[in-house]
């Protein structure tokens, strides 16, 4: 990578630039570039060699800092652009996209449950074993999510789900102001027999993000 | 949490699963302009983190896929 200043990008936000850390990621000074009503928020730095996980923990304080005030599109770490001049063609060409679902966003927050069960299928002796246990913990994930989601009801404006390792992840796009009652209600959820609930968030709707 | 089965992370930094999400998030989550990303991150224990951070980069990987043959076959309609 060359010793030339480039520019590392942290979000998106619309109306203003967030209030911030005034340093970021290498010491690097935390600045805002706008078009129009959009704002991104980046660093000028010479990236180095390797980012460190020092420096993914500093880019996430970042954004925690703006996104504590108002919903953010956040960039993948570590997003790095030429210039200025890149960052402001970027922001031009995904203007409206950017715009609407900032707008379509707003006051929103992600909340993620990750349903881990017991890797039963682990001690199969035979392949039908195997896939019968598989189908099982599946059925299982699943009948844990509906519980969660029918307790949650109204809160969740939207619900994903993926298959994870050993498990199944949930996201639910939930009103900032609803999150208390979204912690009560999951609270009153017992999860089946083997299963475990992981509760994380908020975090920025970066699920729910339409390409 | 009342249950004694459900843990709430904090997303904090404070504990090793809350580090573990934030990792996971800052690495799999959010925009991604083509040709912007460096993959390579110091520091990052992957044994430690495989569960979360390189699996769900996997799956990030097999979505992106996923989006790009779907939009293949769409245009191809």
């Amino acid at each position: 990578m060359s010793c030339a200043i480039k520019l590392l990008a942290y979000c998106v936000t619309h109306d203003s630039a967030p209030r911030s850390r005034s340093t970021g990621v290498g010491g690097a000074p935390v600045q805002a570039m706008n078009v129009d009503t959009l704002w991104c928020t980046y660093s000028p730095l010479i990236p180095p060699q390797e980012f460190s996980r020092e420096d993914a923990l500093t880019f996430h304080s970042v954004l925690k800092a703006a996104f504590e005030q108002e919903t953010i599109i956040p960039f993948r770490f570590p997003t790095i652009l030429q210039n200025e001049s890149e960052l402001q063609a970027h922001l031009r060409a995904k203007y409206d996209l950017y715009s609407a679902e900032l707008h379509r966003l707003k006051d929103t927050v992600q909340m993620e449950l990750r349903i881990t069960g017991k890797p039963e299928a682990a001690s199969a002796s035979t392949g039908t074993e195997y896939l019968r246990s598989k189908q099982q913990q599946s059925r299982t994930l699943q009948v844990d999510s509906e519980k969660a989601r029918s307790a949650l009801g109204e809160l969740v404006l939207e619900w994903k789900e993926r298959p994870a390792d050993q498990g199944l992840r949930c996201y639910a796009l939930v009103r900032r102001s609803d999150l208390p009652d979204f912690q009560q209600r999951l609270a009153g959820v017992q999860p089946g027999g083997s299963s475990t609930f992981f509760l994380s968030g908020p975090w920025p709707p970066s699920e729910f993000l339409h390409d | 949490m009342a249950s004694p089965n459900i843990i709430s992370i904090g997303g904090d930094g404070s504990d090793e699963l809350s580090l573990l999400d934030i990792l996971d998030h800052v690495l799999n989550a959010g925009v991604v302009i083509q040709g912007s990303i460096v993959i390579s991150i110091a520091g990052v224990d992957l044994v430690y983190v495989g569960l979360n951070v390189v699996l769900t980069s996997v799956e990030t990987a097999l979505r992106t896929i996923e989006a790009d043959q779907q939009k293949t076959l769409e245009r191809g309609k």
